[in-house]
């Protein structure tokens, strides 16, 4: 736990929750708000005019009919009664409020005046707003669901997640729960009328619960803090972005010669990078990428090494990662001695080893060439890739998950192990014998190659911190 | 400080007649007063003038017109380089003159520049203020490798060193700085002192926002800045 010094750990970890909005009635939004908090640890106290108990807890008339202390009000109101609600919320002297209703500066002039009131307010108070037009918020290290969708993690984990949309956010954090993300805090922004991304990543960067940082982002408000803020935590723990959606920039006037070059992302791009962000350009290279920082070491180097069945696969791979700035390098003759011992004489040792499909052999083969590449001062990177029959041979992939993890303990240079993975739908859920181990499985060939090109870089980038 | 006080009056000096853009000799000034290296000038009003700077400079010039009229000047005929002796020198500051009278008014004629000519590799550094990373540096190899290729690195400033060393090494066309050719190496170093100090000095000259100096010659000795344009 962390101690009790930054306003956002009362978001995170609140002593007490008041609900504002709560609900009985099934199907009605407090319902599953409430039905959510009410799985927390700490006080929960539904505010609801109208009722007297719900789902078997007393509900108060106000906020300032509570006689404790609240750390957290949770708004699920139409906004026309937010300001008057937080109101309360500022007398009664609580920390954050998490505003979810939609209908402020996101709708125009008028939305923006009630949200500007609704944040005066606030301020004068000392009361910090998380949103408007905000889905909630999670810390699923402490069962705390202040969502409406009942997807919750069940297990602790170590990744962070902040994101301004609500839908595509949750689609991330769902989905990467499905591919075997353990999230710990998760956030959705909103409107960002007061808190803004850098003081959530300054956060997140001090968060001991915190390893690897994820953020899903259409704007930035603070452009400059966001940078220094970034920069600081990115050389403690890896930060991974899409920012999604073009800028206000893009209506700058471009006088100069300067400004006709430089297009509108101009300016995002060359943030990310110099603050050490990982830049990914869709979802699902963030939850690929995630998934290996998280789970992985990072690579020395930007070397693969690769071991195949298929030549022909190997050889596209090859491709993909040359082309993202990887190498694939003939390995030592001593390695390649040691593994042409090992496969037929028409397979190849020199990177991809293509072993040819050998399955009698395939364990033994697998387990002595991925030695070799721990040992090969030609590989940073190992890419065994498994397709169609193997994938259906869960002793086989067993036999190779305990040769990677043996390896991982017994070598000293830590090199990072992706899994190409192509199977039929029948044999998709064997790939669970890997990731359950923390070894990450990517569909095809292209995804390992921008996995590895983008933490490549993050890690170099880190290197030259150093220097 | 002197960079600063520099800019400030030239900026006031700017909007008072309405401009939003800052005249190469200003911008040169501007530099100067951050020790940044720019070609030798003179603003000259008469062929004699122009003769006597010449005598100090040295062959070969260029001759470039000064007017708050005219923002791009080679569009419309006001640059002419590589003129050789006293003679060249009266015949083009005059008929320079003369293309200047047919199209514009003499109202916001200040002169016409005799400049020292310098040669190098041709880069480009150029500043842009976004607005919500702020100042921004951008540089590139000048000519068709900006214009056709685009070809640039950028950072936010300010900048060591080290880092406007890396920007160089990001482009396509560093090798042309680096002896391509048979060609001598450039000062890179010295490239990279005056990326540095334009992305330091941003931090006092809020104002500006967006800078091109184009082109920035780079040979084995130093890089001169030969012309620019700051908006503000």
């Amino acid at each position: 736990m962390t101690t009790k010094s930054h306003f956002l750990d009362y978001l995170f970890n609140p002593k007490s929750i008041a609900l504002v909005g709560a609900s009985g009635k099934e199907g009605k939004i407090g319902y599953f708000y409430l039905k959510n908090l009410l799985e927390y640890k700490g006080k929960i106290f539904p505010v609801n005019p109208k009722e007297e108990e719900v789902l078997g807890t007393k509900c108060y008339k106000s906020v300032s009919e509570i006689d404790e202390e609240i750390d957290l009000a949770v708004l699920v109101i139409a906004s026309k009664f937010v300001v008057d609600v937080i109101k309360e919320c500022a007398e009664k002297k609580v920390k954050v409020a998490v505003v979810t209703s939609a209908g402020f500066s996101e709708t125009g002039e008028e939305g923006k005046k009630l949200e500007e009131e609704m944040l005066s307010i606030a301020r004068k108070a000392g009361m910090r707003i998380v949103g408007p037009n905000c889905f909630g918020i999670r810390n699923c290290n402490a069962s705390l669901n202040a969502t409406f969708s009942f997807e919750a993690s069940k297990e602790p984990g170590t990744i962070s997640f902040l994101t301004q949309s609500g839908g595509g956010g949750e689609v991330i954090y769902i989905q990467g729960m499905d591919e075997g993300l353990k999230f710990s805090k998760f956030m959705v922004c909103g409107n960002k009328s007061d808190l803004d991304d850098y003081e959530v990543i300054d956060y997140f960067g001090n968060d001991p619960e915190t390893n690897v940082i994820c953020l899903f982002l259409e704007s930035i408000k603070e452009g400059r803090k966001f940078y220094e803020s970034a920069k600081k935590v990115s050389s403690k723990k890896p930060i991974v972005v899409c920012k999604v959606g073009r800028t206000e920039g893009a209506a700058r006037a471009a006088s100069s010669h300067t400004a006709a070059i430089a297009g509108n992302t101009v300016a995002f791009d060359t943030a990310f990078k110099q603050a050490g962000l990982i830049q990914t350009r869709n979802a699902q290279e963030l939850i690929d990428v995630v998934k290996a920082v998280d789970w992985q070491p990072l690579p020395r180097g930007n070397k693969l090494g690769i071991i195949t069945a298929s030549g022909g696969l190997g050889v596209e791979l090859t491709d993909l990662a040359e082309e993202s700035g990887l190498e694939v390098p003939e390995l030592e003759p001593e390695i390649q001695e040691r593994i042409k011992a090992l496969i037929p004489p028409f397979a190849s040792a020199r990177n991809p080893v293509d072993m040819t499909p050998i399955w009698g052999q395939f364990s033994e083969v697998m387990k002595k060439t991925i030695e070799a590449f721990y040992e090969s001062n030609k590989v940073d990177i190992i890419v065994p890739i498994i397709v169609l029959r193997a994938t259906r041979m869960t002793d086989l992939l067993e036999s190779v998950r305990d040769s990677i993890l043996e390896c991982q303990n017994k070598y000293e240079a830590k090199k990072p192990v992706y899994i190409c993975w192509i199977s039929l739908k029948d044999s998709i859920q064997n790939k669970q014998i890997f990731e359950n181990a923390k070894i990450p499985c990517y569909e095809w060939t292209g995804r390992i190659a921008r996995t590895s090109a983008l933490v490549r870089e993050y890690a170099s980038y880190l290197e030259k911190l150093k220097n | 400080m002197r960079g600063e006080e520099k800019a400030k009056r030239i900026f006031s000096g700017a909007r008072e007649e309405n401009r939003s853009y800052v005249l190469e000799y200003e911008v040169k000034e501007i530099l100067k007063g951050y020790e940044i290296d720019v070609t030798k000038e003179v603003i000259c009003k008469t062929t004699d003038e122009a003769l006597q700077a010449a005598s100090s400079i040295g062959y070969p010039l260029v001759l470039k017109i000064v007017s708050t009229e005219v923002v791009h000047k080679s569009d419309s005929g006001g640059v002419k380089v590589g003129i050789k002796n006293e003679n060249e020198l009266k015949d083009e500051f005059n008929k320079m003159l003369n293309r200047y009278n047919e199209k514009y008014s003499s109202k916001g004629l200040k002169g016409i520049s005799v400049q020292e000519m310098v040669s190098g590799e041709e880069v480009i550094i150029g500043v842009l203020n976004d607005k919500q990373f702020g100042h921004m540096m951008m540089v590139g190899m000048g000519g068709i490798f900006v214009e056709i290729f685009k070809d640039v690195a950028y950072r936010l400033a300010p900048i060591e060193e080290d880092e406007a060393m890396e920007m160089l090494k990001e482009l396509k066309a560093y090798k042309l700085l680096t002896g391509y050719r048979g060609r001598k190496p450039a000062n890179v170093e010295a490239l990279c002192k005056t990326i540095s100090k334009i992305s330091k000095a941003l931090d006092e000259i809020p104002e500006v926002k967006e800078m091109d100096l184009n082109p920035v010659f780079v040979n084995d000795q130093r890089a001169v800045v030969a012309d620019g344009r700051i908006f503000i």
